[in-house]
């Protein structure tokens, strides 16, 4: 026989109950090295900017904004490499039975669920300085633009596990018989 | 009657005449086969409706820099079409296709060659379009549409309708083995069906099987080329860049002579008379474009008509004067629903309905043509948008009000108001003024104007927005001059996030973000819990659906 009964809206899982898993204590490190090398190089061409701005010695700019220029990038590196010291901690992933959670940010925080049934594919990616640490990012792409989830600071290990969890989860739920269409 | 089954309309239609379907199945071989010799005709004119206005820009811009003679004009062009009928050749060549019995396969392209592969069983609608010579000749394109994107993955030109019924036959079979193995496309007309299709597919209405949503008489598809701006806007853009460029230093000479003896007739006349002159004038400009506008909807839209199978699991359409095109939906790959209205249209009392579907992304509610793979409405009445979201959404969709005025829209937290004002208006406002300051004293002040203006604006959003939802549907309305409505199943949603600012923490909202697969919405400054509890209830609903998304 067919039923249907109610669902108490308050009676279903609440995504701020999930226990938040914390990023790969590495990542921070990873984060601290990319941008130093990062700075460094936007560092070095700003010295060759200033030299050739003072060899050229341009009468409509003044030492001055030359000045608050360096000022500005010297806020603007300091920020940088302070600031993962507060997101890194604030970044989160969750797995449930039948989606995966992530959230982020400082100031504008934000946290994303994917259902594993509307997950097209999932992958793992590595950049060198990933490599380096022994750090994977994890995404799930679902059919909407920008639908997709991201980790990254994951260990290789646990990326690769939580791609093939994603995999096994999508097969199973993600494929309903093309007859119910509708 | 299966899904599948809904597949067949379009070419259905255009093949009403009786196919012998085993006997062009059984001309089928299993080689790669080349199209039709008149599918040269295609390709020709798919190439010069591609790039015709490039062709008219260059040689517009020719004569006007070089002023060279009419004879060149000519050669010039000759030697372009040249060109065109050799790139439609090797096109024509190098296109080749075979048919096995679950797949089909396509080469094409003459110097980037790709090869593509679509299984039968993944094919989610027929396209069958069939311009003015291919009436004359008896012919059709196919176009076969997966989800995987927003176009036509495969296209057909110059086959026989017959061709048409048996490559549909073949994908409501889904492949399987069940044809010969002789069994590949012949896409030649065998000689019963040599001549022309006995019936014009304009006759080819609403069937039995179907039930008409929307018809568009010749007085609407007026009104929609009345409210098709493209052509003033494109002649705006033509003037400003004719002042831009001085444009009028380089016209012909007999050109110049009929502006200036313009000129000096106007300047003869009595200030009253001139006035009046210049209004006929610009009537008579006013008049050309909506008569440019409106020949162009009758183009694209005479005849139109939107139905859908009595068994509700797909949409047909069919439009075009000249190029007639027919198109099969089906409806389990609808994503949402998008309810628009400009000013104009809500003058003439009417709105817009675009329905896309998965791989077709929303890219601009407003552009009346719309990809083949969406069920595309360019001017409804609003008693028609009742049966269509009927048929959409079914039982889910009943009880839910979706109309611009409906009372049952909740609005946005009013802290949206404040922090548009202060982000959009106060802010930019203050930076302008002290930036313009130390330059221009107290005349920099005015810049402090457009914070009331950017407030009034935040105002006006507010009030446009809103949300509503029954047990299955979200609808979601912006807007800022018109109104714009869009509905989504919560099972078809793709994926949800919550944000935060530090000022919706405060005042405790948040922004609810919705993917679906033609893009989405966000509600902004939506009550904390309620956005939260909506979160959870449409994951909920997409994680216990057993119905797919598409």
């Amino acid at each position: 026989m067919f039923v249907n009964p109610d669902v108490p809206v308050d009676s279903l899982p609440a995504a701020e109950q999930v226990d938040w898993q914390p990023l790969d204590p590495r990542y921070l490190r990873r984060l601290l090295l990319g941008r130093l090398i990062r700075n460094a190089i936007a560092g070095l061409f700003a010295v060759g900017c200033h030299f050739l701005v003072v060899g050229l010695s341009l009468p409509w700019l003044p030492s001055e904004v030359l000045n608050g220029a360096w000022g500005v990038l010297g806020l603007m590196a300091l920020r940088s490499f302070v600031w993962p010291f507060f997101s890194v901690p604030r970044r989160g992933y969750a797995i449930r039975d039948k989606d995966i959670l992530y959230k982020d940010g400082v100031w504008w925080r934000d946290a994303m669920i994917v259902p594993f049934n509307r997950v097209q594919h999932a992958q793992t990616h590595s950049a060198p300085l990933d490599r380096r640490f022994g750090l994977a990012r994890l995404s799930a792409f679902t059919a909407a633009p920008g639908g997709a989830v991201t980790i990254p600071g994951l260990s290789e290990q646990t990326a690769e596990r939580l791609r093939a969890y994603i995999v096994s989860k999508q097969r199973a739920l993600g494929k309903p018989p093309l007859e119910s269409a509708g | 009657m299966n899904a599948s089954d809904s597949r067949s309309d379009a070419a259905a239609s255009i093949a009403e005449a009786p196919i012998d379907v085993s006997e062009t199945l059984a001309s089928i071989g299993s080689d790669w086969c080349r199209a039709p010799p008149l599918a040269l005709l295609y390709f020709f004119g798919k190439n010069l409706l591609a790039s015709g206005s490039h062709i008219v820009a260059f040689a517009g811009a020719v004569l006007v820099f070089f002023q060279i003679g009419p004879l060149m004009v000519v050669v010039g062009a000759f030697c372009w079409l040249l060109v065109y009928a050799i790139r439609s050749f090797l096109e024509y060549w190098y296109f080749r296709f075979r048919i096995d019995d679950d797949c089909l396969h396509l080469r094409q392209g003459v110097l980037r060659r790709t090869e593509l592969n679509v299984q039968f069983a993944r094919v989610q609608g027929i396209a069958v379009e069939q311009s003015l010579v291919f009436r004359l000749l008896g012919l059709v394109t196919v176009g076969l549409d997966t989800a995987g994107t927003s176009q036509e993955e495969a296209r057909f030109p110059a086959v026989t309708p017959a061709f048409a019924e048996a490559l549909r036959a073949r994908v409501d079979r889904g492949g399987g083995s069940v044809a010969s193995a002789s069994d590949v496309a012949d896409p030649t007309p065998p000689a019963a069906s040599a001549e022309p299709a006995e019936q014009d597919p304009r006759d080819a209405d609403a069937t039995s099987d179907e039930r008409l949503l929307v018809r568009l008489d010749s007085a609407e598809v007026a009104r929609v080329g009345l409210v098709d701006w493209s052509a003033l806007a494109a002649l705006v853009a033509f003037a400003m860049a004719w002042r831009v460029s001085n444009f009028e230093d380089r016209l012909p000479e007999w050109l110049e002579r009929v502006v200036e003896r313009l000129a000096v007739e106007v300047a003869r006349l009595d200030l009253l008379v001139a006035v009046l002159a210049v209004a006929a004038l610009l009537f008579a400009g006013v008049a050309v474009l909506l008569g440019i506008t409106i020949a162009t909807a009758f183009l694209r839209f005479h005849d139109f008509t939107l139905a859908v199978r009595r068994n509700g699991d797909a949409f047909h359409t069919r439009r075009g004067l000249f190029t007639r095109k027919e198109a099969v939906v089906e409806r389990g790959k609808l994503q949402q629903i998008v309810l628009s209205q400009g000013p104009l249209l809500r003058l003439l009392g009417r709105l817009r309905l675009r329905i896309p579907a998965a791989g077709g992304l929303l890219v601009d509610a407003d552009t009346p043509v719309a990809p083949e793979s969406s069920v595309r409405v360019p001017l409804a009445r609003p008693k028609d948008i009742g049966p269509i979201v009927e048929s959409v959404f079914a039982e889910e969709g009943a009880d839910l009000d979706m109309s611009f005025r409906s009372g049952a829209f909740r609005r946005l937290s009013p802290v949206y108001i404040r922090a548009r004002a202060v982000a959009g208006g106060v802010v930019p406002a203050l930076a302008v003024a002290g930036l313009l300051y130390p330059f221009f004293g107290a005349v920099a002040l005015w810049c402090l104007a457009w914070a009331p203006l950017a407030t009034l604006g935040a105002w006006q959003l507010w009030r446009r927005r809103g949300y509503v939802y029954n047990d299955h549907v979200l609808a979601y309305r912006s807007g800022v001059l018109g109104s714009r409505v869009c509905a989504v199943l919560f099972r078809k949603v793709q994926s949800v996030s919550i944000g935060q600012s530090p000022l919706q923490r405060r005042a405790g909202l948040a922004s609810l973000d919705v993917g679906i697969a033609t893009g989405g919405f966000t509600l902004a400054y939506v009550d904390q819990a309620t956005a939260r509890r909506l979160r959870d209830y449409m994951l909920y609903k997409v994680e216990s659906s057993t119905r797919p998304w598409y």
